[in-house]
């Protein structure tokens, strides 16, 4: 009992790390209907801008915050670069698609050309290896602090969402690009915030991943790249309650397989479940973009 | 374009259609024959594009049949519906817009079940007074009027018993609509069965042998267009809104 | 220029072996379908076509024709869960189709796991791999003119009016989706008897994505356009290495510009519309 109790502490933290990214994912796809291939770039630039800025002495919650921050102007600029002069043109799905898996390869590019080509310990002293203990069960300082900040923006997002003028204006353009233009919605700043509020969210995501592993590798994004697409598909596209519930879900399921089953197939789980969803119930778990089947 | 010489029927009978809580379609009968041009009138949101969509396939029929010549196919998928001989145009065009006027025509050629040569396609093209322009330039270059016949000529090319035009006046100006009228009035009169959804009457009174009257849902009129003109059913339900 | 040939044998060989898989996928999206699955088809291929030849001996015809099987029947597989999905739904749900394939690779023994296959017969050369391009690029160029293609182009352009005309689109979906995994199919077992080692690393989203690049550079409705694309990505690494470092910003931004600028890819400068 106590280590189904410890798994699902492991999975819980797995999964609040999987929905900071996923959001990112289901945040752009609701309002813009598009689907961000550069998110897991971002993730991964982030995680070497904290990483960085720590390298150079800046204290750890000050150089996460800058990354984050950092990832949030990224996501500003991909935008610009990729997405805006496209929109201009009503260019489709697959354009826009295609334009963030080019600035995605930028990105690494970059992130190669500053920090060289093979991984980095990041480290923070003790804390890496601090365990705190309740009884049987244990957890580490690290994987805490991960729950404690992913929620923390959660609950930060929806607030944001909810009871904000901004939030009004971002759900008012995922509903209804047109309407909300006509109805004085500023359309370009409201699209870039949101870029910036799910990049940003990505950016922590890579953040604190880096800070679990302990490392920050030019690879780390496309690991988590596709199991956030499962999960989005899982929770239903476009619904943000869907894609948290869908990444507790995932990491749940994933750190139960391992204790339970096999280790093997553990990747496979999170597309096992996006197929068993888009069988039963294509909208996903609360999906609102049902048009999207035929 | 060989004529269709053969006598049709669509019997459409007691057609419900519900969408969520919303009944669009209550209990509707409607037929149709080769050679002759029904109206289908209404106000807005009366049913009619409903009514084509039943009849067309695309919108699932809660009760009631449809019958070709005898044969069911309400409940048929649309692209099977279409190849049996009921084929329809949209109230926003919906042409192949970046294929050539010529593919536009072709495509329309799979209903019938056959390919069609350039002479036939060219046939086609002429009846819908699209003679004179280029087979191979883009459909969606063509002006709006122009594209609007393009869609006529493509569901021609599909050799129809039965063909529903929704709305197929709109946005065309008086000498458009004459010429679209005359149009419809050739098709019929070369053995097609016509349903004509359209809000200008002009072109209903000038066209059509007989027309339904469609309110809330439900057939509240049919008759000639001097019967219809008189209906007071009909004029309280338009309260003047006839052109 | 023989010499020069020869030199860049392996070069020549790689580019062949994309165009086939860029052909594969433009098949798709001439339909409209963003169906990311083909580089999956083709690792499916690579596996079944080498396990024959290294335990039964099979030559390369047999291995490609057994190979490209499976593929089809992995692609008609496929085709079930995703008859009802479109757009970027049904780009996740084929990309994760791949990831599956690729686990299961990893962990099914007689793939040999993640360490890989060896002694693939290295009997695929390059008049193998360039006749099948070649007769793919035919057969594609034979049915353009034709019904089918029409079809294709139909249901990309307008799925309801192309049901209006008559058109079945769930049956020409499904065709586009196994043709294109047939294809895939042949270039993976191509790719295995030329290379005589294959991981499951070697068939997972990255490989896909680049494919879906040289699509896009090539003109995604061209099967030709396709295969230049192919040719001028699978060069150009080669052909910037003087830039070092900045080789991926270069390929990034490239893909960018055209996107932008040249969304009909190379193919724009030929296609009439």
């Amino acid at each position: 009992m106590a280590n189904l109790a410890q798994q699902l502490i492991n999975g819980i933290t797995l999964g609040a790390v999987y929905a900071l990214f996923a959001i990112g994912y289901t945040l752009v796809f609701g309002v813009l209907d598009i689907l961000n291939l550069a998110h897991a770039a971002i993730f991964m630039a982030a995680a070497f801008a904290a990483f960085a800025l720590f390298g150079f002495g800046v204290p750890l919650v000050a150089a996460g915050a800058l990354a984050i921050v950092f990832g949030g102007l990224l996501g500003i600029a991909l935008d610009r670069v990729a997405f805006a002069p496209l929109r201009a043109r009503n260019a489709g799905t697959l354009a826009p698609l295609i334009s963030s898996i080019g600035v995605g390869i930028i990105i690494q590019g970059v992130v190669r050309g500053t920090f060289g080509p093979d991984q980095h310990r990041f480290a923070i002293g003790s804390l890496s290896t601090a365990q705190l203990t309740f009884g049987p069960l244990s957890i580490g300082a690290l994987d805490l602090i991960a729950i404690a900040v992913a929620i923390a923006f959660m609950l930060a997002l929806n607030y944001v969402l909810m009871h904000t003028a901004l939030g009004r204006s971002i759900r008012a353009v995922a509903d209804d690009r047109i309407a909300a233009a006509i109805l004085g919605v500023d359309l370009e700043r409201t699209i870039a915030l949101t870029f910036f509020i799910a990049s940003a969210l990505g950016a922590a995501a890579g953040i604190l991943i880096g800070l679990q592993f302990g490392t920050v590798s030019l690879d780390m994004g496309s690991r988590i790249e596709l199991k956030g697409l499962a999960i989005i598909v899982l929770g239903g596209m476009g619904s943000i309650t869907g894609a948290v519930l869908g990444a507790f879900i995932l990491g749940i399921a994933e750190t139960l397989s391992v204790a339970l089953v096999s280790s093997s197939y553990r990747d496979a789980i999170a597309f096992a479940l996006m197929f068993a969803i888009l069988v039963a119930r294509p909208s996903g778990l609360f999906g609102k973009k049902s048009l999207r089947s035929a | 374009m060989a004529a269709n010489v053969a006598r049709h029927v669509l019997e459409a009978r007691d057609l419900v259609v519900r969408y969520g809580g919303v009944t669009a379609l209550q209990r509707v009968s409607l037929r149709i024959e080769s050679g002759e041009v029904v109206g289908l009138i209404g106000p807005n949101g009366a049913g009619k594009t409903s009514l084509l969509n039943a009849v067309s396939g695309v919108a699932t029929l809660s009760e009631g049949s449809i019958a070709l010549d005898g044969r069911a196919i309400g409940g048929l998928p649309v692209h099977r519906i279409a190849r049996a001989g009921v084929v329809r145009t949209y109230q926003n065009v919906r042409l192949f817009r970046t294929l050539s006027i010529g593919e536009n025509v072709r495509a329309g050629a799979f209903a019938a079940r056959r390919a069609i040569g350039a002479a036939e396609i060219d046939d086609v093209l002429r009846q819908t007074a699209l003679g004179e322009v280029d087979r191979f330039a883009q459909a969606g270059r063509l002006p709006y009027g122009a594209q609007r016949r393009l869609e006529i000529a493509r569901a021609l090319a599909s050799e129809p018993a039965i063909l529903l035009l929704d709305e197929p006046a709109a946005g065309l100006n008086p000498e458009e609509s004459n010429g679209l009228g005359q149009l419809v009035r050739s098709i019929a009169d070369r053995g097609v069965g016509v349903l004509l959804v359209e809000h200008d009457m002009q072109l209903v009174n000038d066209v059509c042998n007989r027309i339904a009257v469609l309110n809330f849902g439900s057939l509240i009129a049919h008759g000639t267009p001097a019967e219809i003109a008189r209906d007071p059913a009909v004029i309280e339900a338009y309260l003047g809104t006839a052109r | 220029m023989i010499a020069f040939l020869a030199a860049h044998s392996k070069l020549i060989d790689q580019i062949g072996i994309n165009a086939l898989l860029a052909v594969s996928l433009m098949i798709s999206l001439r339909a409209g379908q963003l169906a990311l699955a083909q580089v999956a088809c083709m690792g499916i291929a690579a596996y079944a076509g080498s396990v024959g030849a290294i335990a039964y001996g099979w030559n390369l015809p047999t291995s490609m024709a057994a190979g490209t099987l499976c593929a089809m029947a992995a692609a008609a597989l496929l085709a079930l869960p995703t008859a009802r999905l479109r757009g970027v739904f049904l780009a996740i749900a084929t990309i994760g189709f791949g990831e599956v394939a690729r686990i299961v690779e990893i962990n099914v023994p007689i793939t040999g796991g993640a360490e890989g296959l060896a002694n693939i017969p290295n009997d695929a050369n390059t008049a193998w791999i360039y006749g099948t391009l070649v007769a793919a690029l035919a057969a594609l160029l034979a049915f353009s003119r034709g019904p089918w293609v029409l079809a294709l182009d139909a249901v990309r352009e307008d799925e309801v009016a192309a049901r209006g005309c008559g058109i079945d689109v769930g049956t020409v979906r499904f065709g586009a989706l196994v043709a294109g995994g047939a294809v895939a199919g042949l270039a993976g077992v191509l790719y295995a008897h030329a290379n005589f080692f294959i991981t499951p690393g070697d068939f997972g989203f990255g490989r896909m994505e680049q494919v879906l690049v040289y699509s896009v550079i090539g003109g995604t409705t061209s099967a030709v356009g396709s295969a230049l694309g192919a040719a001028a990505l699978t060069i150009l690494p080669e052909a910037i290495r003087f830039l070092h470092d900045y080789r991926e910003i270069t390929t990034g931004a490239l893909l960018l510009g055209f996107i932008i600028f040249a969304p009909r890819g190379l193919a724009g400068l030929w296609q009439r519309t």
